[in-house]
């Protein structure tokens, strides 16, 4: 897309728009800019993202939307060329190499767009937030842009030396709006092939295990539903609930659980369900068991009892049923009924019915022995694996799985 | 659909390497999630007969493990009468999305050539493996000559 106009900033407060093509240079601008002001070109330089511009940069080379803003910025020692300054002579040389969106290096999840998008970087001070800051250092990771206060740099506006706040904004759209970039996500210039799918696409996420295993976003948003689907995912301490790589290697899981965004909405709105869950099911809590309520519990006390905060329903700590008196009951109520009563005939055809297809409903759910959650077994084999609370339990013996299980009805 | 992309190039891979341990690939144009083969064991127990087994791909391939059924009965202390068999490779606590069918298959090999009466899916046979070697092989022998396919020449 061409620029016509560029926005130019002189001080905090002057904002000019200067009409000019897209392939003008930054020495171009300068002249513009001299002419307006009246201060020669060599007295003044341009700050853009943390960098003085050299002057043969085209503004086709940095990448401008309509609301980028170049700062002015007076050189104290109106002789001196800025040429010279090695820090600026890498961002011409880096951006001269390719063009469009081939260049991207960053994406972002972009809200607007409502997708993975290329993303650009932008820095500025964190101080007065205006983007006039010359960074002491290259940002070398993204650790350096991610982390707050780890850049520092000087602000022309502020007039002092302060930390450099990083943020990214989505290519596709104009805007001011800010977005998360996905750190594992980069363009497939090595023509790296998916490590599931086995085929070569762009852009790609890269797991953080030593080999640095390559996805296609295809297969990485396959891969999450289905681990999402049978809640394989792992609830980690320092990362959150995440998902390693699917070569198996040690130290792989994903940073930033913004990533799963790229499943869709409602998806994404179910993986921070369960991540929630796990987290108070791994912090000692409790998940109420009333249906469709399933309230994350945090109890301080010992007793018997546990009321949920949200629905109240009250339930009993070893089973996870309703409250009761006694000891509590390990089946559900198949048994024999008293029959102290008088039944007439077609209500007692309908008890059978419902005892047959509670029977039915016994047959194909059981509970957790462990959290109480209710169980279908599509298959497979004796040995059950609690899908919420981990707990490996045996189908028919309804107690923790052992090798008496295995050796007398691993299958069956 | 990654199912079908990634079968396709698994299944070209493995046809173009031939492996001698797994021969007359059978895969119907119409369904490449359903794979049948032969397989050929090389340990004394088994080496005068092949096995016949489907391997089934679930639609979520590679994200959840294909499945392998024994056509050809065997005499094994892990593969029961129905032609089941428990491979940790494929269960679904140990499956990794970018395990290849060709790993699968030579881990199901190696199973079949050295059964592993520790994990048993058929209790009787694995103690007579555990117990009287020679007994059990004369007993694999027998059954492998007289229900195994044929093995196709070399």
């Amino acid at each position: 897309m061409p620029i016509s106009a560029v926005n130019v900033k002189i001080g905090k407060n002057d904002c000019r728009l200067i009409d000019i093509s897209s392939a003008s240079s930054v020495s171009d601008v300068k002249a513009i800019i001299s002419s307006e002001i009246g201060l020669e070109p060599c007295f003044f330089d341009l700050l853009f993202c943390g960098k003085v511009l050299k002057c043969e940069a085209t503004l086709e080379d940095l990448n401008l939307g309509e609301s980028s803003i170049l700062h002015v910025f007076n050189v104290p020692d109106g002789g001196k060329q800025t040429q010279t300054d090695p820090k600026s002579s890498h961002l011409t040389v880096q951006e001269k190499k390719t063009s469009d969106t081939a260049r991207y290096q960053y994406y972002v999840y972009c809200n607007v767009c409502n997708g993975l998008e290329p993303g650009k970087l932008r820095v500025r001070c964190s101080c007065c937030l205006e983007g006039a800051v010359i960074l002491d250092r290259e940002p070398c990771g993204w650790d350096d842009v991610l982390i707050p206060n780890t850049l520092y740099g000087h602000c022309t506006i502020c007039d002092k030396n302060t930390s450099a706040q990083f943020y990214f904004k989505c290519c596709q759209h104009d805007s001011n709006d800010e977005f998360i970039a996905l750190r594992h996500i980069r363009p497939n210039r090595r023509h790296v092939d998916c490590v599931t799918c086995a085929t070569e696409s762009s852009p790609i996420l890269v797991y953080p295990c030593a080999d640095k295993h390559v996805m296609c976003i295809e297969c990485f948003i396959s891969y999450s539903q289905v681990s999402l689907d049978q809640r394989s995912f792992i609830e980690d301490t320092d990362v959150g609930y995440s998902l390693p790589c699917p070569a198996g290697c040690e130290d792989s899981l994903i940073k930033d659980n913004h990533h799963f965004k790229l499943l869709g909405k409602d998806q994404y709105e179910r993986y921070k369900h369960f991540g929630a869950e796990e987290c108070v099911i791994k912090s000692g809590g409790y998940l109420c068991p009333n249906t469709g309520c399933g309230e994350g519990i945090m109890v301080e006390d010992d007793a018997t009892n546990i009321q949920c905060t949200t629905c109240m329903f009250e339930f009993c700590r070893e089973c996870k049923q309703e409250i009761h008196s006694g000891s509590c009951r390990t089946e559900s109520t198949t048994g024999h009924v008293d029959t102290g009563q008088v039944v007439d005939a077609e209500r007692a055809l309908r008890a059978r019915w419902d005892a047959e297809s509670l029977q039915t409903i016994q047959e194909i759910s059981k509970l957790c022995p462990n959290c109480a959650v209710k169980t279908e077994r599509n298959g497979g084999c004796m040995h059950m694996k609690c899908s919420r609370c981990h707990y490996e339990w045996c189908w028919l013996c309804q107690k923790e799985w052992d090798r008496t299980c295995m050796s007398e009805h691993w299958f069956g | 659909m990654a199912a079908t992309r990634r079968l396709q190039k698994e299944l070209g891979d493995i046809r173009k390497a031939g492996p001698a341990c797994f021969r007359d690939i059978n895969v119907d144009d119409t369904n490449i999630l359903q794979w049948q083969g032969l397989i050929l064991p090389t340990s004394d127990y088994y080496k005068h007969g092949a096995f016949k087994i489907q391997i089934d791909f679930p639609a979520e391939y590679p994200f959840k493990p294909p499945k392998i059924t024994f056509k050809t009965k065997i005499y094994h202390p892990n593969i029961d009468e129905k032609g089941q068999v428990c491979l940790p490779i494929i269960s679904a606590e140990n499956w990794k999305p970018a395990t290849k069918t060709d790993q699968v298959i030579q881990a199901l090999v190696a199973l079949v050539n050295e059964p592993e009466p520790e994990h048993p899916l058929r209790a009787d046979l694995a103690e007579e493996f555990s117990k009287d070697k020679k007994k059990f092989q004369k007993n694999a022998v027998e059954f492998t000559k007289k229900f195994g396919e044929k093995r196709p020449p070399e």
